[in-house]
């Protein structure tokens, strides 16, 4: 039996090694997939925390409804985004927008100002940076390049926004500092929006520690925006999975149909090896062990080769790219024996004459 | 070819069982190929969903409104043109998910003015309020406003805007408390994959005579999480197709190589090399499309069966599932290809004495 | 009507080399002979019959059928040569094994383009003058081995071929059927068909009219037959 099964081995090499490198090139592509969909779910779920700042902060006497009909109050330090960092809840929060926002009135037209440290570049003569809303723009005839007197300071007109932040077009962005000066409200700030992964976090509990981390203040969740980023990576995964499931039962489909094709061309071959005298329950297992190997060893190679395929497929955002595994090793050489247990059984059973003359015509 | 397409038809219905097994592979890969595009389409469309939870991505206001009147919700007493929602609609055409009509009329409560907000989910008769307003209003019962008395039904989740000061009507009751029918907001929200700078660009160029305006979503929420999704379904479609093509390819060419002494006959008897080739190529072709064509309709079929809402993505996978059994037969047809050519030319002696 | 002039076939060895098949073979074969050629394993027997047949070019040298030298036709002449001019008989039968007699022995009237009756109506006339027309709905598996190269005999006749090669054909046969065969090839010879039939068994070789006698490729005698030597 080892002859007959070492040299069916020998004699069929071209065959068995063509079968063993399509399974190892379908093994790649399945750990190929696994990993640039991981790579995907990661990238939606950075993206998702990307959509916007799901918590603001108010300072706790000011009413929302005139925080959102644009009537502002000062009334956080602002040192308070450095009290959050150094809180315990600090360690959730990953980004952090802190803006002071006030009314003023400019040449006779109501003006938003709104105070931010967002990287300004400052002019060289000492005067104020300012982004100008395009309906401010209108009202007060400013373009880019342009100047204008606010408090008794100087400003210059960086840009106008097309799409300000928030909509607000009738509003004068600038330097935090200025904005504090212009509006009277030093060492002041209006609102802070904060953002982090908050995926698995209870996100009341989080507001009320902010809460206690800054006394005075008011934590309200941005709950449409933390659902969407939620509801989104949740999304992911789950058709990820569904995904993956669709794509390993492709997979095992073909590696199945290989092997089953592979061992019905035996039939003649068993059927001989029966007439002389061979046992035919273990041709029957030769054939499922050689069907196991030749999985086994594409199995094998196409798991060492998912990793560096995963690479090349998706480059520096292979960061999860599979490592080989023995799940994916096995699976191949388990679907490979399992798919050859039919022809298998049917070639064991069948009469050898029977098969010999079907196939000697 | 007469003889080619007649051993063709011949071995496929004298080894039915054969056949079948070897479309019924074909149909496997194929409906599975079927299911994952429109899974991966459906995870576009249930993660658009998700974001546009945030919001719509373009708003259409009447002229006049700037962004700050829009963020207070301040509209003024300008309305949209009575056929604004219908042009809207011809304008974006398939591209359009869904649009909202929406009436915002600002309103005396106690001593303030407050944005009632209707739209067409509120039941009538009933107000939903923004927390803002509910935590000011602190259960003071049924709202009167404008003459009418509106039962207080939910306090919305904080949407961290206006939305969150304001109370929520039906339409009705927003149009009845304005004095008038029309509306002066429509919110727009677009199929998964459409890009919302490029509607707004169509709906501009309509002259819609309104506002056409960004949401302020970003972009992340506009391309970048639908740009990820479709990234990671076409490389996908790219892998799988590799797979497919390999094992496929394999199968087929395997099978035609144990064809050989019977190619081997046709020579000997005289069969041209196109005769030959056919014999075996047309076998292929005609497996790879009955099982293409089974496979999917069956992974089409299944798919939408477990989850009804994938019929929505059909629209735009219907191309890539019309291909399959053309490319299915044509794999097939290739596979045995190369191998039916060489037995074709080759000096069939070692397979006629073997 | 068979002129094998100067023919030498070399193949290339799996190790490396040259395997002279056949070497400068000359040989005439004329209408209506019953030509056995014999020798031993490796002679060159069946290479001189594929060679004669239009299967397989010589490296030099050329074969004369008729009027017509084989390998100077472009292949698709050649493949009609093989439809019209020559039938083939062969050890293994090679039927098609997921066709039934009837259609295997229909299968080169087919490929000549002849119509499907006028095809049906030859082969069941041979079928009948085999003895096998009740296995004509049998498929290959179903019929015993001299049935199956009764099949292919008839298969090899559908288009009245000027020469019948016989590789081996009684190879896998048992005596009676292997007897029956050849009683069948002196018939179709008495009715004036040309036969080279390749045997490796020199007494089955004597029952054919000449005897041409092959060792290391090359022709190492050229003799009557017994029975034709006892006739005459």
């Amino acid at each position: 039996m080892r002859m007959i099964f070492f040299g069916g081995l020998r004699r069929r090499w071209p065959e068995h090694l063509l079968v063993a490198l399509v399974i190892a090139a379908i093994v790649t592509g399945l750990g190929a997939l696994r990993g640039a969909s991981s790579a995907a779910e990661a990238e939606v779920h950075d993206l998702a925390h990307r959509l916007g700042r799901n918590m603001l902060l108010l300072p706790a006497d000011t009413d929302p409804a005139d925080f959102y009909a644009q009537r502002y109050r000062g009334g956080l330090p602002d040192s308070t985004p450095e009290s959050i960092r150094a809180s315990p809840a600090g360690a959730h929060v990953s980004s952090m927008e802190a803006r002071l926002y006030g009314n003023l009135d400019v040449r006779g037209t109501q003006v938003i100002v709104v105070g931010e440290d967002a990287g300004w570049a400052a002019p060289p003569d000492g005067a104020i940076p300012v982004v100008v809303g395009e309906a401010a723009a209108r009202a007060l005839g400013l373009q880019q390049g342009a100047s204008l007197e606010v408090k008794g300071e100087r400003l210059i007109v960086t840009a106008v926004a097309q799409q300000p932040p928030d909509g607000l077009d009738t509003a004068l962005f600038v330097p935090l500092s200025a904005a504090q000066r212009l509006l009277g409200a030093p060492g002041q700030l209006s609102a802070i929006r904060l953002a982090g992964c908050w995926c698995r976090v209870d996100v009341r509990a989080l507001g009320t520690r902010i809460e206690s981390a800054v006394p005075g203040s008011r934590a309200i969740t941005v709950a449409a925006l933390l659902e969407a980023q939620k509801g989104t990576v949740d999304v992911v995964r789950r058709y990820g999975a569904l995904l993956h499931l669709a794509a390993v039962l492709l997979v095992g489909a073909l590696v199945a149909a290989l092997s089953l094709s592979g061992a019905r061309r035996r039939a003649r071959e068993l059927g001989l090896l029966v007439a002389i005298g061979a046992e035919p329950a273990t041709l029957g297992g030769l054939l499922v062990l050689e069907a196991a190997l030749v999985g086994l060893a594409g199995g094998l190679l196409g798991s060492l080769a998912a990793g560096p395929a995963t690479r090349w497929l998706i480059g520096a955002a292979a960061g999860s790219a599979p490592s080989p595994s023995v799940t994916l090793v096995l699976g191949a050489a388990a679907l490979s024996a399992l798919a050859a247990t039919l022809p298998a059984r049917h070639a064991a059973a069948l009469d050898p004459a029977a098969s010999l003359r079907e196939t000697a015509t | 070819m007469s003889g080619a397409r007649w051993l063709a038809v011949r071995e496929l219905r004298a080894r039915p069982s054969r056949a079948a097994l070897a479309a019924a592979v074909v149909a496997s890969a194929t409906a599975l190929g079927a299911g994952m595009e429109l899974l991966a389409r459906s995870r576009e469309v249930a993660a658009g969903a998700r974001v546009d939870g945030m919001g719509a991505a373009i708003r259409i206001v009447p002229p006049g409104v700037g962004g700050s009147a829009l963020a207070r919700l301040d509209f003024g007493d300008a309305l949209l043109p009575s056929d604004a929602a219908r042009r809207v609609a011809e304008t974006l055409g398939h591209d359009l998910r869904a649009l909202h009509a929406r009436r915002v009329v600002m309103q005396r409560l106690g001593d303030r003015r407050v944005p009632f907000v209707g739209e067409a989910t509120v039941r009538g008769g009933t107000v939903e309020l923004g927390p803002a307003l509910a935590s000011r209003l602190q259960d003071a019962g049924p709202l009167q406003v404008g003459g009418r008395v509106l039962e207080v039904g939910r306090t919305r989740e904080p949407a961290g805007n206006a939305e969150d000061a304001a109370a929520h009507v039906s339409l009705e009751t927003a149009q009845a408390l304005a004095g008038t029918t029309g509306v002066n907001e429509l919110q727009v929200f677009l199929r998964a994959g459409v890009r919302p700078a490029e509607a707004r660009a169509r709906l501009e160029t309509a002259r819609l005579g309104a506002r056409v305006l960004a949401a302020n979503r970003g972009e992340v929420a506009d391309e970048g999480i639908q740009g990820a999704l479709a990234r990671a379904r076409r490389l996908a479609q790219g892998v799988l197709a590799v797979i497919v093509v390999l094992g496929l390819a394999v199968a087929a060419h395997l099978d035609a190589a144990e064809r050989r002494v019977e190619a081997a006959t046709l020579v000997a008897l005289g069969a041209v090399p196109g005769t030959v080739l056919w014999t075996l190529v047309g076998r292929s072709l005609a497996i790879g499309a009955a099982g293409g064509l089974l496979g999917t309709a069956a992974g089409a079929a299944l798919a939408i069966g477990s989850e009804p809402a994938l019929l929505q993505t059909l629209r735009a996978s219907w191309p890539a599932l019309a291909l399959a059994p053309l490319v299915t037969a044509l794999l097939g047809a290739a596979a045995a290809g190369p191998v039916a050519i060489a037995m074709a030319r080759r000096d069939p002696v070692a397979a006629l004495q073997e | 009507m068979i002129q094998i002039q100067n023919v030498t076939k070399t193949f290339q060895s799996p190790g490396g080399g040259e395997v002279q098949a056949l070497a400068a073979v000359s040989l005439w074969i004329g209408q209506g002979e019953f030509l056995a050629v014999v020798g031993a394993s490796g002679s060159g027997k069946s290479t001189l019959l594929f060679t004669v047949g239009g299967v397989s070019a010589p490296t030099s040298g050329s074969v004369r059928l008729g009027e017509r030298f084989v390998y100077d036709l472009p292949p698709s002449e050649r493949a009609a040569l093989r439809r019209t001019d020559v039938g083939f008989v062969f050890q293994t039968f090679n039927l098609v094994p997921y066709l039934t007699t009837l259609e295997n022995v229909m299968l080169p009237a087919l490929l000549q383009g002849r119509s499907r009756p006028d095809a049906e109506a030859a082969a069941m006339g041979l079928l009948e003058r085999l003895g096998i027309a009740t296995r004509r709905a049998h498929r290959p598996s179903q019929l015993s081995v001299g049935e199956r190269q009764r099949a292919g005999i008839a298969r090899s006749l559908v288009n009245g071929p000027k020469v019948l090669l016989a590789d081996e054909p009684t190879g896998n046969l048992d005596p009676v059927a292997a007897a029956q065969v050849i009683d069948l090839f002196r018939e179709l010879n008495d009715e004036g068909q040309t036969l080279v039939m390749v045997t490796h068994d020199p007494l089955l070789a004597e029952r054919a009219r000449r005897v041409v006698r092959l060792e290391a490729g090359a022709v190492r005698e050229d003799r009557p037959g017994r029975e034709q030597r006892r006739a005459s």
